[in-house]
């Protein structure tokens, strides 16, 4: 594989990880590092059988695709339609596609799919963690770039793919340096100009199209989809009944904007009766005190204020009434005033203003004196907020071994590829050097079964030492220390037959150590491969 | 023009415009406008990267079928900005099929830059061709818009069919006697070119007897000088519409062709003299000749031959009985359901004509309507038909080595 398809690969794989750690906050850090453990598996293991093709890994993969399609449709049979469970089921397909990326490695066809699942991951999440803003927008940059960088490896790749003759100096315009430097030159050019532009948007706003039915633009009001959207309180018709309010305070003409209100369209209608299952009551509460000396005439208007919008029920709120007179004076009326409560909440309202839930609902207070009537105010009764239950430190140190963890494969998998890429340039080029790595890369690895070879110990005495260790078919290693002897003293030319010769019978001796019998059988064959997994990694 | 990867983009703006026109969040009209000024810079920069570029093409005259064809370009950018990640797909309609387009793919081009470069085409198929027009295809950056611009730039190439080598073949009659004829045949005969001695046989002139050698072996001994004459072979193609049998490669007239190729550069090489005959809806003749031109001749008329024709194979050889001369040889590639052919094969038989019949057995090659193949009583009137004519006979089938046939004669 060359550099600009090896970029791409790794361009690629970013894009998944960058979409999956968008939605860490949805899916959890365990489930977030195991996407992403799942992600970076599914690359490697579609990278290691690249050029081969096992026998029936087609129908294994094909199985295990039908198998997760349906444990995701089952859970979704139960599960509730939110933002969040589609974001798990995105993110669940994207680690699934990433572990079988086999159907397009190759001819990288699949890919888009990948990137288009990031990005819906990334764009999705964004809307729902919107205080983040920061963060989202760092993805995005970095979203972005990476995904401008990859799309230009993907014309060139794509091109190879399909038998074009690449003409021109591929190692300036290939280069990975050059490559950074366009993206970064594309990405400056298209965050300026959307800097330009975005100001320009035209939002229902500022064009004052709220009065279009959002029908007429395509979108239902009815679409699942959109109120999905925790934030859809932002929407369009929210949008209207508080321009409406306005208006309903700014004229004082509080029961006629009530009336309007409630003329609005059936849907919306059946949706507040909806909100207003509990039956709305009205209480009222005399004042506690009163003024001889203000005259009725003289109020120019009362206004009354509460000190919060939301209140949990553990909680006061504290109502305030205030007289302006027609000669500017401002007189305080809490006490003074009469209030009339409106709500679905039950709520008791002292002398002084204090304002107590007794449960939870909505409440729109106001207040009357002598024939003046105060503006609403509309206090919705919540929850009482319990406290975050504080991690324990436990979690997070597992968070961060897991972190480290994953990190730690990260670089292990590009160290263990840079090697197995050097020794197949070596199996082609250089094949004195590829043997001598191969045998020494043995060596190491016979050190996990207590056999070091020593600096002092011939290499066929070292054969003698271990013919016993691998009795089975000692002829491999037998062919390979030969082989080594040659490769490392004599002067004739070492071909690549040698190299091929000495990579079969490594692959002989291998068969022959994981064949054993003996304890701790399973470690030891692991941590055997993963010593000996670049040059497992060579092509044969 | 839109890429698929456009047209997903191009979804992708209309549905962030939707939700954030539903929502009113600021992201995802941030989200909306990148997407947008993407789509838009990606236009722009596609018409802009559209190279003013001048394409010269170089490549050889002839080559022979299932050859590679090296051709080397040249390309001159015009205008004084560079242009990057283009493509040029050059056409060669003699390219295997699905293969007929080459890419190349030009990573960058300076501003007034000249490169030249070679690639290689397959000559798939004889023929002759013309290579081109060639397209020049640009696209943006990140290959959401395409553009095509056509370049008149065609160039002519004669593709040979490709011969093979023919070890034997039935020796041409031995000629008839000519003076127009440039060489001695190498048979006995009464030029003055001494051919040899032989012991004297009743009829022989008494002024041949050679006394010198009759004194020394005690016999009489004749002196015996070459003939002048000239060997003519006489190829007749069968090109009538409807008779060339099979697909690809592998029908009746490509091996037609392919053998009368490799026989007449044979017999030219044996000094033989050697027509071509094949009528389309006119005659289309090389008349005798030999030497290295005429074979090219021959090539090129075998490069470019199609089966069109209006006459049948008995028509062609009614008219090749004209052109083709006593005592010489006639070789027809025939298929071996053709009756007519065979009857009007006995005319050249009665004017002492050697026939060499080469006989395609269409049945292998596969079935075309119109064209029936013969049951068991005809191949047996066919075989008789053609002992009859005492015909030297070659028969072939679909896939046989033709090198190993004309191993032997």
């Amino acid at each position: 594989m060359d550099k600009d398809k090896l970029y791409f690969h790794f361009a690629n794989l970013g894009l998944v990880i960058m979409g999956i750690l968008s939605i860490q906050k949805t899916v959890g850090p365990v489930m977030a590092a195991l996407l992403v453990l799942g992600s970076v598996g599914g690359f490697l293991f579609s990278w290691y059988i690249r050029n081969s093709r096992p026998p029936h890994i087609d129908t294994f993969i094909g199985m295990l695709s039908l198998a997760s399609a349906v444990a995701v449709l089952s859970r979704l049979y139960e599960a509730e339609i939110s933002f969040e469970n589609l974001l798990r089921i995105f993110s669940t397909a994207l680690a699934w596609l990433c572990l079988f990326q086999t159907f397009g490695l190759k001819e990288q066809k699949s890919y888009s799919l990948l990137q288009f699942i990031s990005a819906a991951l990334l764009i999705s999440s964004v809307s729902l963690a919107l205080e983040e803003e920061t963060v989202y927008i760092l993805y995005l940059t970095a979203f972005l770039f990476t995904l401008i960088f990859a799309m230009r490896l993907d014309l060139v790749c794509e091109k190879q793919g399909r038998g074009s003759i690449i003409i021109g100096d591929r190692e300036e315009v290939m280069g990975l340096w050059h490559q950074i430097k366009v993206g970064a030159i594309m990405f400056s050019i298209v965050l300026s100009l959307s800097a330009i532009v975005y100001p320009a948007v035209p939002r229902f706003n500022n064009l004052s199209l709220d009065w279009i039915p959002s029908t007429l633009l395509g979108l239902s009001e009815k679409n699942p989809i959109l109120k999905l959207l925790p934030s859809a309180d932002k929407s369009i018709k929210e949008d209207k009944v508080k321009k409406e309010q306005k208006v309903d305070d700014a004229s004082k003409k509080r029961e006629t904007a009530k009336a309007e209100i409630k003329t609005k369209g059936p849907e919306e209608k059946k949706e507040e009766d909806a909100k207003e299952n509990k039956k709305e009551t009205t209480e009222r509460f005399k004042a506690s005190d009163f003024n001889k000396n203000i005259d009725a005439y003289k109020i120019e208007s009362l206004t009354i204020k509460a000190d919060r919008d939301k209140l949990p029920l553990d909680q006061q709120a504290s109502i305030t009434a205030e007289i302006k007179l027609t000669d500017g004076s401002v007189i305080q009326a809490t006490k003074l005033v009469d209030w009339k409560v409106t709500g679905t909440a039950k709520v008791s309202l002292d002398k002084d203003g204090k304002l107590s839930p007794k449960e939870e609902g909505t409440v729109q207070i106001s207040a009357s004196y002598m024939g003046a009537f105060s503006n609403d105010v509309k206090i919705k009764i919540t929850q009482p907020v319990t406290p975050k239950k504080k991690k324990s430190f436990l979690f997070h140190l597992l968070m961060l071994f897991l972190w480290l963890l994953i990190l730690a494969l990260l670089v292990f998998s590009i160290i263990i590829f840079i090697r197995s890429q050097k020794l197949a340039a070596m199996f082609r080029d250089n094949p004195k050097e590829f043997i001598k790595e191969v045998y020494a890369a043995l060596c190491r690895a016979l050190k996990i079964y207590g056999m070091p070879k020593f600096d002092y110990t011939a290499y066929r005495e070292f054969y003698d030492f271990i013919r016993e260790f691998i009795s089975a078919r000692p002829g491999p290693m037998q062919a390979l220390t030969e082989g080594f002897l040659e490769a490392r003293f004599s002067s004739h030319e070492i071909s690549v037959a040698h190299s091929r010769n000495a990579l079969e019978s490594f692959h002989g001796v291998k068969d022959v150590i994981l064949e054993r019998e003996e304890k701790n059988k399973f470690w030891k064959g692991f941590l055997f491969r993963l010593t000996v997994l670049d040059v497992l990694l060579v092509p044969k | 023009m839109l890429t698929s990867k456009g047209i997903s983009l191009l979804f992708t703006v209309i549905i962030l415009l939707a939700i954030a026109w539903n929502t009113d969040i600021t992201m995802v009209y941030i989200f909306f406008v990148i997407a947008f000024v993407m789509f838009i810079m990606a236009y722009f920069h596609m018409r802009l990267n559209m190279p003013d570029i001048e394409v010269q093409r170089v490549t050889q005259d002839t080559a022979y079928e299932d050859e590679m064809m090296n051709i080397k370009m040249n390309i001159r950018n015009n205008i004084s900005r560079s242009a990057s990640f283009f493509e040029i797909v050059d056409y060669f309609p003699g390219a295997e099929p699905g293969k007929e387009n080459t890419s190349l793919f030009m990573l960058n081009i300076r501003a007034k830059e000249e490169m030249n470069f070679n690639y290689t085409m397959d000559c798939y198929k004889r023929g002759i061709w013309k290579i081109g027009p060639i397209q020049v295809v640009s696209q943006d950056a990140l290959g959401f818009f395409r553009m095509r611009k056509a370049l008149n730039v065609v160039s002519n190439i004669i593709v040979y069919p490709a011969l093979f080598r023919v070890f034997a073949f039935p020796p041409p009659a031995s000629g008839s006697v000519s003076w127009l004829g440039v060489e001695t045949a190498k048979i006995s005969g009464d030029s003055h070119e001494f051919f040899g001695v032989r012991e004297y046989q009743r009829g022989d002139l008494m002024s041949r007897i050679h006394w010198p050698s009759t004194a020394r072996h005690n016999k009489l001994i004749v002196k015996q000088f070459e003939r002048n004459a000239i060997q003519e072979v006489t190829i007749v193609l069968d090109l009538k519409k409807g008779n060339d049998i099979g697909v690809g490669k592998e029908t009746t007239l490509e091996y037609a062709v392919k053998i009368a190729g490799s026989v007449a550069r044979y017999l030219m090489d044996n000094r033989v003299f050697v027509q071509l005959v094949g009528y389309t809806d006119e005659a289309r003749v090389v008349p005798f000749g030999r030497g290295e031109s005429h074979a090219f001749k021959i090539l090129e008329y075998l490069a470019g031959v199609r089966s069109e024709g209006v006459y049948t194979l008995s028509e062609t050889l009614e008219e090749a009985s004209f052109i083709t001369p006593y005592r010489s040889t006639l070789v027809t590639i025939m298929l071996d359901n053709d009756m007519d052919a065979l009857s009007s094969l006995v005319q050249f038989k009665i004017k002492g004509i050697k026939l060499i019949v080469i006989a395609l057995a269409g049945s292998t090659f596969g079935h075309v309507e119109g064209s029936e193949h013969l049951d068991e009583a005809g191949a047996r009137e066919f075989d008789e038909a053609l002992a009859g004519l005492e015909a030297h006979v070659y028969r072939i089938s679909k896939g046989d080595k033709l090198e190993k046939i004309f191993e032997t004669v």
